[in-house]
C-alpha cells in the first residue's frame, strides 16, 4: 500500500512539474521587456526638473497595461503632465484616473498614479497589441536638484534594481540650465557595468547603456556649478565636493560583485532561455509523435481485443429454443439492453419468482394509478431456482409489504418521493444491480487471456485518457487531443468487455432473436425453453425483453394454467392485462428511474441489507 | 463576522463538526480584513486597477441617486456591478473600506455554499470542509473578493446557482410553488450573471441546460423537464433582448475595445470570429489553464517585486497543477458514473475555458484573475478515490 503511494506522489511530482514546467518552455518569448528607453531631462534654474521618459516595449503577446517606476526622493514632489500610448500607429493622450473622468473608456488610454515612500508608480492602462507597444510620458521633479555650498547636485535613478526584465537601448539626455566650463561638469554613471556617459557640450550630459539586466540599475549623478541653479533651494550651504568625488573613487573601486553575479544570472537566463526553446521545439515535436503513436497503438489494442472476442461464426438459430440457456429476467435485461429499464427488470423478476411459487400475485385497483400486480410472499423456505439477486429482492418485498402482507409497487414510488425513501430505494438498487451482475459475471467467466486483455485496455485507455488531457494543454499541441476520445473508448470497451465475449455475443444475439420471434408471433409456445412456457414466467421474459404489447402467446400460456388468477389477469374486461402491465410497469419504472440520481457511494452500499428498509 | 458565524450555523445545523469549520471561515473573514488594509494601505482612491474603476464609476452612481436621480435611470460604466456597490454608497456613505468587506462576506458565504454542494454530493463531511476551505484561504481567491472588483459577486452568484439547481434537482419533498420560486430564483441569478459578465450566460446557462438534459433521461422526472424548459427559455430570452444588443458596448471583448467600440452588431460578431479564428487554441487553451507560468509570475505588475506575493502565486500554480491533475481522475468518474449535475458542472467548466481562452486577452494576469471562476467546480473534482474505488467494485463484480 505504501508503496503504491510512494508510486503515486512520485507521478503526481512529475506530472505537476510537467503542467509547471512545460508551459514555460512552450513559450520563452513571452517575457517583458523593454526595447527602448529614452529620456530627456531638463534641469531649471529652480533646480526642478522637466522629464520626458519614452519607452517602447517588445511584445509577449499583447497586455492591457504597463507600470513605469519614477523615481522620488525625500523632499521631492513628482508631477505628472501628460502621459500618450500608441493606438493604431499613432499617439493619443491619456487620461487620468480620478473621480470626475470616469466617460473615458479605461482601456482606450488611462493612467493612474500611485504614491509610495521612494518612488510613484505609474500604471498606463491599454489595449497595447503585439510588438508595437510604447508609451511616452512628461513629468516634473520639484526640487530635484541638491544645492550645497560650492556645487550642485543631480542624482536620478531611471531603471531601478528591482526591475525584474531586460532594458534595452537606453539614452538619457540631461541639459543643464545655462552654459558651463565642460571642466566642471562631472557625470558619473552607476549600477552597470557596460555604459558610458559623455559632456556632449557645454550644457548636455549624455548616458548611454545598451541594456541592462536584472539585478542592475541606472544611477546618473551629475556635478555642477551651485550657481547654475540659483532659484533653486539652498540644501546645505556646506562644500560636498570633496566628499561626493571620494564617493565615486569608492564606488569605482568596489568589486561590483552584485553587478557581476546579475550578469552572470542573466547570461544563464539566457542560456536556460535558448535551451529551452530548443527543447520546446524538441518536446512538441516528440508529444506530437507519442500522442499519435500511441492513439494508434490503442486503436491497434482495441482491435486486438475485438479479434480476439468475435470470432464467433454467425451461425444460424434453430426454430425451436428449448435448448436456450436459463438466464432470470434480470440477467436477460442486462444482456438486451445493458440494465437499462430497470423497472422491467423489476417486474420481470418478480413475475419469475411468482412462476417459481415463491411470490403470490394479485390485482389490486388503485385511483390514481390504475390497477396494479401485487405481490406476496408465500411460506417456501428453500431458495432454490432463485438467483442472488432475486433472493435479495425477495427480501426486499418482505420488508416493503403493508400491513396485510402484500408489496404494493406503488410503495416504492412513495419511497422515491421523499429524501430519506429515495435514498434508501436507491442503495436498495445498487445492491440489487450488484448481484445480478455478480450473477451474470458467474456465467460468463472471463478467460485468463480475456483478463489479460481486459487489464490491458484499462490502463492503456485510462493512461492514455490521463495523457490526453494533460499532454495537449502543457504542450500546446492539437495531436494529443486525440488521445482523449481514443483513450476513454478504449477504457470503457475494456471495461465492458464481458459484453463482448462469445458467451455474452450469443446470449446477446439469442435473447435478441426470441424478442424478434415474439414480436413477430413467430414462436410457438412448445419452442420455448420449458422453465419459461408457464404463464408468469414467460410475462416477466416478455416485460424484460420489451414483448409486451404482444401477449398472445402470454394468454396462451395462462389460459393452459387455468387457475383462478391466471382466469382474472385474462378475463378481466375492465383492465385488460396488458393495461395491468403497462400501469404496473410505469409505476416501477418510474420509482426506481427517480432515485437514479443520487450519487452513488459504494464504501456505504457494499452490502446493504435490508435490515435498514 | 456575526453574520458570517450566523450563515455557517444555519447552513450546517446538522453537521456535528461545524464549529471548525466556522472557526476556518471567521480566519478567512480576518484574512480579508487584514488584506483590505493592506491593498488600501495607500488610501482608497489610489489602490487597484479593476477595483478603482468601479469604485469610482460607484460613487458617480451613488452622486446621481442623491441628487435624485431614479434607479432605473443611472448611468453606469462597465459593469452593473457598479449600481449595486454605487446602492450601497447611497445608503451609507462611500466607503471602499466597507464595499470591500461586502464583497469578503461573499466570498466567505460562497465558501459555505460549495461546501454544502459538496456534503449535497455525499461526500463526507471532512471531504466537503477541505474542499471550502481551499477555497476560502487559496491566495488568489482572497485577493480577487476582497477589493472592490466584481469578482466576488460574480463567483457567488455562479455557486449560488449551482447550489439552487442541486437542491432542486435533489429534494423531493418541496412544493410545487418551491419549486417553482426555486427555478424563477435560477432564471433570475442568470440574468444577473449576464449582465455581470456577458457569456456567463452560455456557460452557465449552457452548462445547467447539459446537467438537465442528462438528469430527465436518467430520471425521467418532470419537475426536472420543467426546470429545463424554463432555463432553456430563459436563455433564449436573454440572448436576444440583453447578449445581442450589449455585445456592441461589452468592454471585455478585445477587437471591440481596440477598435474604438464603433462597430455594429454584425462587424463586432465578425471581429469576435476574426480573433478566435486568429488563435491557436491549443496554446490558448494551455495559457488559460496553465499562466501565469511559473517563471512568468514575477512580472506580473502588481506583485512584481514584491518576493512574498511572487512566492505564493507560485506555490499556488503548483497546486492548481496538481488539482488539475486530481480533477482528470474526477472528471473520469463523472464519465463512467454518468452523475448529471457533474456532467453538467463539467459542461461550465470547458465552456468556460473555452470561451476564456478564444476571447480574452493574451495576459497572463487576464487569465489568472478569471480562472480563478473554475476554481470552486474543479475542487468539486479533486479526488482520485472514486474512481479506484468505482473501478475496483465493478471489476469484482465482473470477474
Amino acid at each position: 500500500m505504501h508503496r503504491i503511494r510512494k508510486i503515486a506522489c512520485m507521478l503526481l511530482i512529475f506530472l505537476s512539474w510537467l503542467f509547471a514546467e512545460v508551459p514555460a518552455l512552450a513559450e520563452p518569448n513571452l517575457v517583458y521587456s523593454i526595447s527602448g528607453h529614452d529620456i530627456n531631462v531638463r534641469i531649471e534654474a529652480d533646480g526642478s526638473l522637466e522629464i520626458i521618459e519614452s519607452i517602447k516595449y517588445t511584445s509577449f503577446g499583447g497586455y492591457n497595461n504597463v507600470m513605469l517606476f519614477i523615481d522620488k526622493q525625500e523632499g521631492e514632489t513628482v508631477d505628472i503632465k501628460n502621459v500618450y500610448m500608441i493606438k493604431n500607429g499613432s499617439y493619443i493622450e491619456c487620461d487620468q484616473l480620478s473621480a470626475g473622468q470616469w466617460d473615458a473608456n479605461v482601456f482606450s488610454g488611462t493612467y493612474s498614479v500611485i504614491e509610495e515612500d521612494s518612488a510613484v508608480r505609474l500604471k498606463v492602462y491599454g489595449a497595447f497589441s503585439k510588438r508595437n507597444g510604447a508609451i511616452v510620458v512628461r513629468y516634473k521633479v520639484h526640487d530635484a536638484i541638491k544645492r550645497y555650498g560650492d556645487v550642485a547636485e543631480f542624482r536620478r535613478t531611471f531603471v531601478p534594481k528591482n526591475w525584474g526584465s531586460r532594458v534595452n537601448n537606453i539614452n538619457i539626455l540631461v541639459s543643464l540650465p545655462d552654459y558651463t566650463d565642460t571642466t566642471r561638469i562631472r557625470p558619473f554613471l552607476h549600477g552597470v557595468l557596460v555604459g558610458r556617459n559623455t559632456v556632449e557640450g557645454k550644457n548636455a550630459i549624455s548616458f548611454n547603456v545598451p541594456d541592462t539586466v536584472p539585478g542592475e540599475y541606472v544611477e546618473t549623478r551629475i556635478l555642477f556649478p551651485e550657481n547654475l541653479v540659483p532659484y533653486a533651494r539652498v540644501t546645505d550651504d556646506r562644500y560636498h565636493l570633496y566628499s561626493i568625488l571620494q564617493e565615486e573613487e569608492e564606488y569605482k573601486d568596489s568589486s561590483k560583485e552584485e553587478l557581476l553575479k546579475a550578469r552572470e544570472n542573466a547570461a544563464k537566463e539566457a542560456g536556460r532561455r535558448a535551451w529551452a526553446e530548443r527543447m520546446n521545439q524538441r518536446a512538441r515535436i516528440i508529444a506530437t509523435f507519442v500522442s499519435l503513436g500511441a492513439s494508434l497503438l490503442a486503436i491497434f489494442i482495441l482491435y486486438r481485443i475485438r479479434k480476439e472476442l468475435h470470432h464467433l461464426m454467425k451461425t444460424p438459430f434453430p426454430l425451436d429454443m428449448r435448448d436456450l440457456e436459463k438466464l432470470s429476467p434480470a440477467e436477460v435485461r442486462r444482456v438486451v439492453a445493458n440494465g437499462r429499464g430497470r423497472g422491467r427488470s423489476f417486474l420481470g423478476s418478480l413475475l419469475h419468482m411468482a412462476s417459481l411459487g415463491y411470490l403470490k400475485v394479485a390485482v389490486a385497483k388503485k385511483k390514481d394509478t390504475g390497477s396494479l400486480l401485487i405481490f406476496q410472499a408465500t411460506d417456501r423456505d428453500s431458495f432454490e431456482g432463485l438467483t442472488l439477486a432475486e433472493r435479495y429482492l425477495l427480501e426486499w418485498v418482505n420488508a416493503f409489504k403493508n400491513d396485510e402482507g402484500w408489496f404494493e409497487p406503488s410503495a416504492l414510488l412513495a419511497r422515491a418521493g421523499t429524501n430519506e425513501g429515495a435514498l434508501q430505494l436507491k442503495k436498495l438498487c445498487v445492491t440489487w444491480e450488484q448481484r445480478i451482475v455478480e450473477d451474470y459475471g458467474r456465467k460468463n467467466v472471463l478467460a485468463t487471456r480475456l483478463v489479460f486483455y481486459r487489464e490491458l485496455g484499462l490502463l492503456a485507455g485510462g493512461l492514455l485518457f490521463i495523457l490526453g488531457c494533460i499532454i495537449p494543454v502543457a504542450l500546446s499541441i492539437w495531436a494529443g487531443y486525440l488521445m482523449l476520445p481514443v483513450g476513454f473508448t478504449l477504457f470503457l470497451y475494456s471495461l465492458r468487455i464481458q459484453k463482448h465475449t462469445d458467451y455474452g455475443v450469443k446470449q446477446h444475439r439469442t435473447w435478441k432473436e426470441l424478442k424478434r420471434r415474439l414480436l413477430k408471433r413467430a414462436i410457438a409456445l412448445d419452442n420455448l425453453p420449458p422453465w419459461m412456457t408457464d404463464g408468469l414466467a414467460l410475462l416477466g421474459y416478455s416485460i424484460v425483453l420489451g414483448t409486451e404489447k404482444q401477449l398472445g402467446l402470454v394468454e396462451t400460456a395462462l389460459q393452459k394454467a387455468n387457475d383462478s388468477l391466471n382466469k382474472t389477469l385474462i378475463e378481466d374486461e375492465q383492465e385488460p392485462l396488458s393495461r395491468l402491465i403497462k400501469n404496473t410497469l410505469s409505476v416501477t419504472d418510474k420509482a426506481l428511474s427517480w432515485v437514479q440520481d443520487i450519487p452513488t457511494d459504494d464504501a456505504t452500499y457494499q452490502g446493504q441489507e435490508l435490515a435498514h428498509g | 463576522m456575526g453574520l458570517t458565524a450566523g450563515c455557517g450555523l444555519l447552513l450546517f445545523k446538522r453537521q456535528p463538526k461545524r464549529l471548525w469549520l466556522i472557526v476556518f471561515a471567521e480566519l478567512a473573514m480576518i484574512c480579508h480584513f487584514i488584506l483590505t488594509y493592506v491593498i488600501f494601505a495607500n488610501g482608497t482612491e489610489a489602490a487597484g486597477t479593476d477595483g478603482l474603476i468601479y469604485h469610482q464609476v460607484a460613487k458617480d452612481v451613488a452622486r446621481q441617486l442623491w441628487s435624485g436621480t431614479p434607479l432605473w435611470a443611472v448611468k453606469y460604466e462597465y459593469t452593473w456591478y457598479t449600481v449595486m456597490v454605487g446602492i450601497q454608497y447611497a445608503l451609507f456613505g462611500v466607503n471602499r473600506f466597507a464595499a470591500s468587506f461586502v464583497n469578503s462576506f461573499l466570498a466567505v458565504l460562497s465558501g459555505y455554499l460549495l461546501t454544502d454542494i459538496a456534503l449535497k454530493l455525499n461526500y463526507s463531511f471532512k471531504k466537503a470542509a477541505f474542499i471550502g476551505n481551499v477555497y476560502l484561504f487559496i491566495p488568489s481567491m482572497l485577493v480577487w473578493t476582497t477589493d472592490t472588483r466584481k469578482e466576488s459577486l460574480s463567483f457567488f452568484i455562479s455557486i449560488l446557482l449551482w447550489y439552487l439547481a442541486l437542491r432542486i434537482v435533489k429534494e423531493r419533498e418541496w412544493s410545487v410553488i418551491k419549486q417553482g420560486l426555486c427555478i424563477g430564483l435560477v432564471c433570475v441569478l442568470l440574468y444577473v450573471s449576464t449582465l455581470l459578465r456577458i457569456y456567463m450566460l452560455f456557460t452557465l446557462g449552457g452548462g445547467l441546460l447539459v446537467g438537465l438534459f442528462f438528469h430527465y433521461l436518467k430520471t425521467k422526472r418532470s419537475v426536472i423537464a420543467v426546470f429545463g424548459v424554463t432555463v432553456l427559455i430563459a436563455c433564449i430570452a436573454l440572448t436576444f433582448t440583453m447578449v445581442l444588443t450589449n455585445l456592441n458596448d461589452y468592454h471585455a471583448l478585445p477587437m471591440d475595445r481596440s477598435q474604438g467600440g464603433d462597430e455594429d452588431l454584425d462587424d463586432e460578431l465578425e471581429s469576435i470570429i476574426k480573433t478566435i479564428i486568429e488563435k491557436d487554441i491549443p496554446r490558448a487553451v494551455n495559457g488559460f489553464l496553465t499562466r501565469p507560468h511559473l517563471e512568468e509570475v514575477d512580472n506580473i505588475t502588481d506583485i512584481s517585486g514584491n518576493y512574498a506575493a511572487v512566492t505564493i502565486v507560485r506555490i499556488e500554480q503548483v497546486l492548481w497543477y496538481i488539482c488539475m491533475i486530481l480533477a482528470i481522475f474526477g472528471f473520469l468518474n463523472t464519465l463512467l458514473e454518468w452523475d448529471p449535475y457533474l456532467l453538467g458542472l463539467i459542461a461550465f467548466i470547458v465552456s468556460y475555458t473555452l470561451i476564456n481562452a478564444l476571447i480574452s486577452e493574451n495576459v497572463a494576469d487576464t487569465y489568472y484573475r478569471y480562472r480563478a471562476a473554475i476554481i470552486a467546480p474543479m475542487l468539486l473534482f479533486a479526488d482520485y478515490r472514486p474512481v479506484i474505488r468505482n473501478l475496483k467494485t465493478m471489476l469484482m463484480g465482473k470477474s
